[in-house]
């Protein structure tokens, strides 16, 4: 008689595995590894941190929840490398097997990525970022049909890992993005831009970032009051104030002189032009001050009937170094348009 | 005539199997080389000498040496590997020293040898609860206990997993478990389990009692020492000198009783101090 050495059942002779419980009756001689697996010194450090603690109760916690929600009693959670490399879309399907999926999701969303980027600012970037995040979500979603069973489980996990993803990734990497680089929507026209241009502005931190002659930049300009006539020939006080957008013809110090469209600094021929030459008065002479720059206004100045003066000009174009907010970097919108605004 | 149809003595027949089993219908036979006395000392022999590294495994682990019990375990083990108590140790051994993973992993692997196990269920369900899945061990705590049989093991576990969830029933299940086996090692234990999950002040009571039922183990001085230092009662210093005095070349205590020596209270010591079980 065979006695099982798991629960102590006296088995038949000849059996090779217990009537009772099912445990081998040969395991005495069986060839088994009777050694255990070890974590090495890099784990047990890594399971030591804060971190690896915090995920560790995390994972606890989704499980518990997984399981009070009546989601899926006997689910398991994927592996924590294919969760990790659900960040990027497709690489997880790429990781277990499902290439040619996995390349499409990846190039689908980079091409839509790429396409938001270009229109950053806009109504088709919010548009093409969403159609982005669903191609992420097509990711999340097959994973999670993968492993889950049940509609209720399996909404619930892509529900938690699209969440996951936009509270880690996305909102994290649009806060990033909007702290160097703001979007301006041209409320109206004035050669070159017209309204409902969208413009990517380049914050001037005055630390790191600073404007050059050249750089197209959006600026306030030196608030002014001045008298004149409308189109109609009636008098009216024109408040000149506000944001604008042109290009910095020179920079704190230098001697300038516009003469018949042509600019010459320091009595030398400069390359630069305002955005809009039209625009500009015929002939200026400024020397700046030492924390000034010269920034003709010339796209959007010239309203109606009203001429400004010589003495108008001067004013409106020393700028000072604060007044400055930022380079124009990019026009994002629209389709047709887009590109650099230099001009 | 063939070979295989050539007529042999008794004998011959015992000599041919003994040289390898060439004859397949010999392969039921129960006879065997050995005579049976010779063979039940032999069985007395291996089972002496299985029992032999246990016990050394146990008296490592009763000195709070875990790397040497696992090692003494599998020693056991490649002696026999019907052996529960081995691979139960093995689980054990690998949650003392903290490597809840590896642990989880063998203990799934024992109860695939031994199958509804009570005692390797628990071994999980503590490898589980440590690893923060508190409520699959809490499933696999009830199903442990619903096996035939008892041990105190599986009351101490549940108690543990009574204590990682906050639960003021942990101190019934460490009674019950300390009625199952009086042995010190158990309240010690327990302590250790109280540690393990931020409860230093339940750990005192069962810390005291370990040492008042072995005041000659030292290793019991020494995790008597720990609680009290997490508390920061003054007493640490004397168990980790006790502890010195029972085995001098005491490391770990020897270290911890220079850093008590060198540090003064911490804000965290007064509050557990104040607020007992936190």
């Amino acid at each position: 008689m065979a006695q099982c050495s798991n629960c102590q059942f006296q088995n038949m002779p000849g059996v090779t595995h217990c009537g009772r419980c099912g445990a081998s009756l040969t395991l005495r001689t069986a060839v088994i590894n009777v050694h255990p697996p070890r974590a090495n010194s890099w784990a047990k450090s890594w399971r030591k941190t804060f971190l690896a603690r915090f995920m560790r109760s995390a994972r606890g916690s989704a499980r518990s929840a997984n399981r009070q929600w009546g989601l899926s009693p006997n689910a398991e959670l994927p592996s924590l490398g294919l969760l990790c490399r659900l960040v990027v879309p497709g690489w997880a399907q790429i990781h277990s097997g499902q290439a040619t999926f996995g390349k499409s999701l990846l190039v689908g969303y980079a091409v839509l990525f790429a396409a938001a980027a270009a229109c950053f600012g806009s109504s088709a970037c919010s548009f093409l970022l969403g159609m982005a995040f669903a191609c992420h979500g097509i990711s999340v979603y097959d994973v999670a049909r993968r492993s889950s069973v049940g509609l209720k489980n399996r909404a619930f996990r892509v529900l938690l890992g699209c969440g996951l993803l936009g509270s880690l990734v996305y909102i994290p990497g649009y806060s990033f993005a909007t702290r160097f680089v703001d979007a301006v929507v041209i409320q109206q026209n004035g050669y070159p831009l017209q309204a409902g241009d969208v413009l990517l502005v380049r914050r001037f931190n005055y630390s790191q970032l600073t404007p050059r002659a050249g750089d197209v930049v959006q600026y306030e300009i030196a608030g002014d009051s001045v008298m004149g006539r409308t189109a109609a020939g009636v008098a009216a006080r024109y408040l000149i104030q506000g944001a604008r957008i042109d290009r910095v013809l020179a920079g704190p110090g230098q001697v300038i002189t516009w003469e018949n469209g042509q600019l010459t600094v320091d009595g030398q021929r400069s390359p630069w032009r305002p955005l809009n030459p039209g625009g500009a008065p015929a002939s200026l002479g400024v020397t700046l001050p030492s924390d000034s720059w010269f920034i003709l206004p010339s796209t959007d100045v010239a309203t109606g009937g009203f001429q400004p003066t010589k003495e108008n000009w001067e004013t409106w174009s020393i700028v000072k170094t604060p007044q400055i907010e930022g380079r124009i970097v990019w026009r994002s919108w629209p389709w047709s348009r887009i590109g650099f605004v230099d001009d | 005539m063939t070979d295989s149809e050539t007529p042999h003595s008794h004998s011959e027949l015992f000599t041919l199997k003994i040289k390898g089993n060439r004859m397949g219908r010999f392969d039921k036979l129960e006879v065997s080389a050995e005579q049976p006395d010779e063979r039940q000392s032999s069985r007395a022999e291996n089972a002496r000498r299985d029992r032999s590294w246990l016990d050394q495994a146990i008296e490592e682990r009763r000195c709070g040496h875990y790397e040497n019990g696992l090692r003494l375990y599998s020693r056991a083990l490649e002696e026999d590997k019907s052996l529960v108590s081995g691979w139960l140790g093995q689980v054990q051994m690998l949650i003392f020293l903290d490597e809840l993973v590896e642990a989880e992993l063998w203990s799934r692997k024992a109860l695939e040898l031994f199958p509804g196990n009570g005692d390797l269920m628990a071994g999980r369900a503590q490898a589980l609860g440590r690893n923060g899945d508190l409520t699959e061990a809490l499933v696999l705590s009830d199903g442990s206990l619903r096996q035939s049989g008892q041990s105190a093991y599986r009351w101490q576990v549940r108690g543990e997993l009574m204590a990682a969830t906050r639960q003021d029933t942990d101190r019934h299940c460490f009674d019950k478990a300390m009625q199952a086996d009086p042995d010190w090692l158990v309240p010690l234990e327990i302590a250790a389990a109280y540690v393990h999950f931020n409860l230093p002040g339940r750990a005192v009571d069962r810390v005291r009692r370990s040492v008042a039922l072995a005041p000659e183990r030292y290793f019991a001085w020494f995790v008597q020492g720990r609680v009290e230092r997490e508390l920061g009662l003054s007493t640490a210093e004397k168990s980790f000198r006790r502890c010195l005095d029972l085995c001098p070349g005491h490391i770990e205590a020897a270290r911890c009783l220079r850093e008590l020596e060198q540090s003064g209270r911490s804000l965290k010591q007064m509050w557990r101090r104040i607020f007992g079980s936190r």
